[in-house]
């Protein structure tokens, strides 16, 4: 059976591009979201350990609780900065890093860039189901656990996510 | 843009990954760290990452530059060198046109006893001493006096280490000349009024050979005429002309 420090190293490998991007697209800023997911991974092994040691807790779905430190973790960072996402989209450029960075030039094409402004500014909660759904290619009945949401009422999120995206797109 | 191609476009943000090297970093401080290193620690991590590359940079930068300051270290040295090495050997060129007394006279000195014979040293000192004396320079005279007379006692000793080793026919014949040449020089300084006295150690080797040779060929058998010669040559030998003596000798031994 493998140790607890080779179980954990399994799930970083399997979340850490899926756990960064989320953060990434949340943040808009390369240098934050691996700040961000950074501590996400330093608090999951920490929750893991201590699993092992107290058998009263259990984490169920590693994923799922990942994506929790994750969105925590986000909105601590806009509380700390006294910015959360509901402030005017005008202010937004002046908050992360200016625009398309060189990064994303490099590897993403014009539309996709623009599909990621566009997320950026999107409400949080339509940012994540739209990010797990069809990015992490995570089902309607895993989002709605997450959540805590009636699967219905995640795909009429979904629905409402991509209506706003495609608008905020337009206006762009 | 229609419902799918808006999803397509989404899913084109699946591209969007952390950078290897980071995440590769994140997972060993994860693993490694006994403390779990907050946001901010990682990012003192990247800001000490930077720092490191700057260092780098600048190390690099000062390690050109350094070069370049040992390659004119060099080039410096280097001139340095020749330059030296044409002093010296201007130097070792012009000793060879001074006398006993002038500065460089000792660099002189050096060269010839690295290069030649102590008979021959001696014999130059009494060409020396010639040389002064026809040019009248008299504030040279004493050293050139003193350098004759130990050169003269010098080529004594080498004579009589060599004679002890090798005393066949051809080396008794060169030491002759090279006397011969010593004396010669002498009769001439004693023309010019120069008496440097007489080269009582040379002469005493001189001596001994000679009585060496007298006493073989007493025990050797002689014909007429060789025994008229030998009586001859102890003759010389009785007057003190060892070299005119050990000259019969080697015409009675040929």
């Amino acid at each position: 059976m493998d140790s607890p420090k080779e179980q954990f190293s399994q799930i970083y490998d399997q979340y850490i591009d899926k756990i960064y991007r989320f953060v990434y697209l949340k943040v808009n800023s390369q240098e934050i979201a691996e700040d961000i997911t950074s501590n996400v991974f330093m608090k999951g092994w920490e929750a893991y350990q201590n699993q092992i040691r107290n058998s009263n807790i259990e984490i169920r779905n590693i994923g799922a609780f990942l994506y929790q430190i994750a969105r925590n973790s986000v909105v601590d960072y806009y509380r700390q900065k006294g910015r959360t996402n509901t402030i005017s989209t005008d202010s937004i450029p002046q908050i992360a890093d200016s625009g398309t960075s060189a990064h994303d030039k490099a590897i993403l094409s014009a539309d996709v860039s623009a599909v990621k402004e566009s997320i950026y500014k999107l409400k949080k909660d339509y940012q994540d189901i739209l990010i797990w759904h069809y990015l992490d290619d995570m089902p309607i009945g895993e989002i709605a656990k997450i959540t805590g949401k009636k699967e219905g009422a995640v795909r009429v999120m979904l629905h409402r996510g991509l209506k706003e995206l495609k608008s905020l797109i337009k206006e762009a | 843009m229609t419902e799918k191609e808006l999803i397509n476009q989404l899913k084109g943000l699946k591209e969007i990954k952390p950078r290897k090297e980071w995440a590769l970093l994140l997972k060993s401080q994860i693993f490694e760290g006994a403390q779990p290193a907050s946001a901010e620690s990682l990012s003192m991590a990247r800001k000490l990452e930077n720092w490191k590359i700057g260092k780098l940079i600048e190390n690099l930068k000062f390690k050109i530059e350094n070069s370049f300051f040992e390659l004119k270290i060099q080039k410096r040295l280097a001139y340095a060198f020749a330059t030296l090495a044409l002093l010296i050997a201007g130097t070792f060129g012009f000793a060879q046109y001074t006398m006993p007394g002038d500065l460089l006279f000792p660099i002189k000195k050096i060269a010839e006893q690295t290069q030649q014979d102590a008979l021959q040293v001696a014999y130059n000192r009494s060409e020396d001493l010639v040389q002064i004396v026809k040019e009248n320079k008299t504030q040279n005279l004493d050293s050139a006096i003193s350098e004759f007379k130990s050169s003269m006692v010098d080529a004594a000793k080498k004579l009589t280490q060599d004679l002890a080793k090798n005393s066949d026919n051809d080396s008794i014949k060169l030491a002759i000349a090279e006397v011969k040449k010593i004396q010669d020089n002498q009769k001439q300084l004693e023309t010019l009024g120069i008496n440097i006295g007489e080269a009582k150690d040379l002469d005493n080797v001189l001596a001994l050979l000679v009585q060496d040779q007298i006493e073989s060929l007493d025990e050797a058998t002689l014909t007429d005429k060789q025994q008229e010669e030998l009586s001859d040559i102890k003759d010389l030998y009785s007057q003190e002309k060892y070299s005119e003596a050990l000259e019969k000798i080697l015409l009675i031994n040929n």
